[in-house]
């Protein structure tokens, strides 16, 4: 019975042999004139000495799924879009025509994972997808910088199951790595701001480590680099950073206080001896920059009425009325958002 | 009149734990938070467990009605009501295990066209299944408490699967807590119930157990085991997704696992997916034999035409419904059946069984 089991069940659904398909890891999209989108995919192909070199197709389209058919006319194997590993959005369609739908295709199909890569490209789309990283498959190249940055480094947490999140989520707005191609290497270039699906602003690179600690909990291995004076700098590093809300008059106008503790380690001082009196400087010093850039952030994404930080979440989970998407949006570029940084520096190393 | 179940065809009372779970967990828990959380949204674990609590109340009048009764619920009924409307009802009870049969291969072979192989046949799953429910069938009762055994206890490394998306849990989104109103969480609860119907096989099967009422406590872990998967996976869903990510999200727990991502599989539903073929097996065997078993009862056939028949039906209702509206109806149909019968009929058999006995002894 098994066996006959086993005979009915094979050969009744077309097989999909690794060799004889184009598995996309990558796929770019752009805005032509007229509103239409011009789509630009890769595809590894690993010769039999284990080298790999990527084929670029593209292709123009409405519907992005479409576009898999249009590739398919142009190529010898099947596409298939399971090993999708990164989807990067030009600055021009994400501004103008926000991007939700092109997502959706994505949200659709079951065969893409909730841990692809979304990130809005600032130079284009399609050179960045064409251009050579040397001998390794462009998806992974791409997927690489934008995974290890955000698991260990400086680059909030995102992907692609964290931006639908967010762009469901009430009173909550989604945010996407910027990326930049400079020359032959691809380099995160801060955070593009959205408001629901659209594109609407940008935070340069410098601004990226006090994003994330805005944004979320993490420890890190990167280094922050604070300076004392002129020539006398530190930089310390294994930065652990919690963060909290507080809230006051949480009914009417609502006052937030997001209080973050950061724990580090010293690893580099340009100066003669750390003493006590140094450390305590160089804490109230991280202290200043993170705050003044913490009110740098705030006010931007309060003018551009983008809730990036998620404060109306926050909200919404202590006030037990009925809560108003339309109110908080009115409210939310006016309240009074304060910052309280607290940092330790807990050892300097292994020298005194 | 009645047939005697033979000692050597009856099963240990601590099985029971696993006949009333396994049937339980079906292809339900696949999807099932999208049509809860509608209504208590955040709340909606609550309504999970309110919904499981009121469960403990109907195994015990279940229980109470099959006390002291060496028949199956259509002996019972016939007793009651007589023939004709005893035949009638017992009818009722056949269609409806059938329907609950089909819905559930119906609706496990749609998550694999969808999922997995979207070419795959309708007909060709469903013949290997029924094939395989037919071989396990034709063992008996012990055969199907086997199966249901095995339904709940290799597939367990899945609960694992429920842990790994709470990487990136939200845990305010449980907040605030208790903002809806009474109405609306019981509402939920409802829509809960239809997960947890099922264990009304028991009604079947229940002469089947050695020292029956001893099985009771078993029946009670069964449901609380089953209540405990059903939370569990719930509050995962709840701090995983947003609220109207989740509305548009018609298999939550799927989705969820896609997040998974473990070294040596790329992605963890596959696995998951083929890994409830085992927890729908039992399903569907319990409830054909409970179906096959009534029948018998009524009819004084033999059980194996019967059931091969009930076979045939299932498997031309599975190729007749196409499409995710269709599934959709036939599940909110049988959900809503298997709804009056717990909360409406059970209740209303245990009066009349009440007043039945007292009569009985004057």
């Amino acid at each position: 019975m098994f066996c006959l089991c086993l005979s009915l069940l094979s050969g009744c659904v077309q097989q999909e042999i690794v060799d004889d398909i184009n598995l996309l890891t990558a796929i770019g999209y752009d805005l032509e004139e007229d509103d239409k989108v011009i789509g630009t995919a890769v595809v590894p192909v690993y010769d039999a000495e284990g080298k790999v070199s990527n084929i670029v197709y593209e292709a123009e389209t409405r519907a992005s799924k479409e576009l898999r058919s249009k590739f398919n006319a142009e190529s010898p194997d099947p596409f298939v879009s399971g090993k999708l590993e990164v989807a990067l959005y030009s600055k021009k369609l994400a501004e103008q025509k926000g991007i939700i739908k092109l997502i959706d295709a994505l949200e659709r199909d079951p065969s893409i994972g909730s841990r692809v890569f979304l990130a809005v490209a600032a130079t284009d789309v399609s050179e960045m997808i064409e251009a050579k990283y040397g001998d390794i498959d462009t998806g992974r190249y791409l997927s690489e910088i934008l995974e290890h940055n955000s698991d260990r480094g400086i680059l909030a947490e995102t992907n692609f199951h964290s931006f639908i999140y967010s762009y469901h989520a009430i009173g909550e707005d989604p945010f996407l790595p910027l990326l930049v191609l400079n020359e032959d290497k691809v380099k995160i270039d801060g955070i593009a701001l959205f408001k629901k699906d659209k594109m609407v602003g940008k935070l340069s690179d410098e601004y990226l480590f006090t994003f994330k600690v805005l944004k979320q909990k993490f420890s890190t291995n990167d280094v922050f680099t604070v300076n004392l004076n002129d020539d006398i700098y530190a930089s310390v590093f294994n930065i652990k950073s919690r963060r909290k809300f507080s809230f006051e008059n949480l009914n009417e106008v609502p006052e937030v206080t997001i209080h973050f503790s950061i724990t580090a380690i010293i690893k580099e001082y340009s100066g003669t001896n750390i003493t006590p009196a140094v450390i305590k400087e160089i804490e109230a010093r991280m202290e200043k920059d993170l705050k003044k850039k913490s009110e740098h952030i705030i006010s931007k994404i309060q003018d551009l009425n983008a809730d990036t930080l998620g404060i109306g979440r926050e909200v919404r989970g202590r006030t037990r009325d009925k809560w108003s998407n339309k109110r908080w949006d009115e409210l939310y570029p006016s309240i009074k958002i304060k910052v309280v940084p607290d940092v330790k520096i807990r050892e300097t190393g292994v020298v005194e | 009149m009645h047939a005697k179940v033979e000692e050597q065809f009856k099963i240990s009372p601590y099985l029971v734990f696993f006949l009333v779970h396994s049937i339980q967990l079906g292809v339900g828990i696949l999807g099932f938070q999208r049509v809860v959380a509608k209504t208590a949204q955040q709340d909606a674990w609550i309504s999970v467990i309110l919904a499981g609590a009121s469960l403990n109340i109907v195994l015990w009048l279940m229980y109470r009605i099959l006390r002291n009764k060496e028949g199956d619920v259509i002996w019972i009924q016939q007793q009651i009501f007589g023939k004709m409307i005893g035949g009638l009802l017992g009818t009722v009870w056949i269609v409806y295990f059938l329907a609950m049969s089909a819905t559930v291969l119906r609706t496990y072979i749609e998550v694999v066209q969808v999922w997995m192989f979207p070419k795959m046949e309708t007909w060709a799953l469903s013949l290997a299944f029924l094939i395989l429910t037919y071989y396990c069938l034709a063992g008996g009762f012990r055969v199907v408490a086997g199966i249901c055994f095995f339904g709940v206890v290799l597939p367990m490394y899945l609960i694992l699967g429920i842990l790994f998306p709470l990487e990136f849990a939200h845990f305010y989104n449980l907040l605030p807590v208790m903002n809806h109103s009474a109405k609306d969480i019981l509402l939920s609860a409802k829509d809960m119930s239809l997960s947890y119907i099922g264990f009304t096989t028991l009604f079947i099967y229940y002469p089947f157990i050695k020292n029956p009422q001893k099985s009771y406590k078993w029946a009670q872990f069964g449901i609380l085991f089953t209540v405990l998967i059903y939370l569990m996976v719930m509050v995962t869903t709840l701090v995983f997704y947003s609220q109207e990510q989740l509305e548009k999200l018609i298999w939550a727990t799927l989705t969820a696992w896609k997040i998974v991502q473990l070294p040596f599989v790329e992605r963890f539903e596959y696995i998951g997916i083929s890994s409830w073929a085992i927890v729908v097996l039992p399903n569907i065997c319990l409830s054909v034999w409970a179906a096959g078993r009534a029948a018998r009862s009524l009819t004084k056939m033999k059980q194996r035409p019967l059931t091969l028949f009930f076979l045939l039906l299932i498997f031309i209702a599975t190729i007749l419904l196409k499409g995710r509206t269709e599934i959709d109806v036939l599940n909110d149909m049988v959900g809503r059946v298997g709804f009056y019968i717990i909360y409406g009929y059970i209740p209303f058999l245990f009066i009349v069984n009440l007043i039945y006995e007292r009569v009985k002894h004057k």
